[in-house]
């Protein structure tokens, strides 16, 4: 080897050998959590975690962890066996209501409709995350009592979106609405 | 150039910077690459190894010698006689030994790993370059990697609003 490479391979920044597809190679054993947090390292390493070409190796939160439990009215049941819970089984979290209705999930995300009292018909949508134990209500144009599902990949982005359809009585086509939470 | 010697099948491998490494075949056919090269009769003389120089060359070399499925003279596995259990503890202590090495080294080897498609040797150094960044702060990341970060504050207060519960 001659000595002026090396010298030149001596001052170049080593993790310039770390292409793209190598990135991708290490980043892939990390947890989904871990990976969120390296997502504020730079804009290329959120670039490259948030790409959609790059989901399918990646790890995604719905795809590491098994089913957690299935929902008796108000009450979460743990089906997973073994290990603490990853969610208090009675949702203390949740505001006072009288009433849930669980409309959708997706991706880890429940949106419902939260009556608050049980002598009113009246109800706010809400969205809430059970692992987070945080929950947003949407804005009051969404309380009626139309089709509202919900829409969030965690790897694409933070920001989950409510489509609400209303459906026209006279040509039964139905109309929509979205809404994309900050 | 490919040889015989005490019956084993040799196989030449050379560096961009010279240097040549004789090695059994079934060493070097631990890299999938050289594998197919082999197989697709590519391999009668010299294989160049472009990009890996040769320090990076030796150390895989020692990895697929240590990690290559052994036969003792009677042609039984190594296994057979030694229990399988203690041979993986053997080379889990062998493994964190070869990794303990400098992060240019490091960086290098996953590189020569990735492009010589060495599964086991590109998960133990992908694999110990995670654990070394897992728990550091995001500033202890960028020094490693030599990242910069490129957010502006107002740019890097967002995505780190948006992945707060990561942090928790």
């Amino acid at each position: 080897m001659a000595d002026g490479s090396k010298d030149t391979s001596r001052r170049r920044n080593p993790a310039d050998k770390l292409t793209e597809d190598l990135l991708i190679e290490i980043l892939s054993r990390v947890p989904y959590r871990s990976l969120c947090r390296f997502k504020c390292v730079s804009k290329r390493w959120c670039g490259t975690i948030s790409h959609p070409h790059n989901r399918k190796v990646l790890p995604q939160y719905h795809l590491q962890h098994p089913v957690t439990g299935c929902f008796l009215g108000r009450h979460l049941a743990h089906v997973s066996a073994g290990g603490r819970p990853r969610i208090r089984p009675s949702l203390p979290f949740l505001p006072d209501c009288h009433q849930f209705h669980l409309l959708d999930s997706c991706n880890g995300l429940l949106l419902c409709r939260r009556f608050e009292t049980a002598d009113s018909w009246e109800f706010d949508y809400v969205v809430w995350n059970p692992a987070t134990e945080k929950w947003v209500v949407l804005p009051s144009f969404f309380g009626n009592w139309q089709t509202a599902r919900l829409g969030f990949d965690p790897a694409v982005s933070s920001h989950f979106h409510v489509f609400h359809f209303l459906e026209h009585e006279i040509d039964g086509y139905p109309d929509g609405d979205d809404y994309e939470s900050d | 150039m490919a040889t015989r010697e005490a019956g084993k099948k040799m196989i030449m491998l050379k560096s961009p910077d010279g240097m040549e490494f004789e090695v059994e075949e079934a060493v070097a056919m631990e890299s999938q690459t050289i594998r197919k090269m082999i197989e697709d009769d590519c391999a009668d003389t010299a294989i160049l190894i472009p990009n890996i120089n040769s320090k990076i060359l030796s150390r895989v070399i020692e990895y697929c010698n240590k990690h290559v499925p052994t036969t003792g003279a009677t042609g039984a596995a190594a296994s057979d006689t030694v229990a399988p259990a203690a041979l993986a503890e053997d080379l889990k202590i062998w493994d964190a030994e070869f990794i303990k090495v400098n992060r240019a080294t490091r960086f290098d080897l996953i590189q020569a790993a990735s492009y010589l498609n060495i599964k086991g040797l590109l998960d133990l150094t992908s694999q110990t370059t995670i654990d070394t960044i897992s728990d550091n702060s995001l500033e202890e990341i960028r020094s490693f990697l030599s990242t910069k970060n490129d957010y502006l504050p107002e740019e890097e207060q967002t995505i780190r609003r948006e992945n707060q519960w990561a942090f928790q």
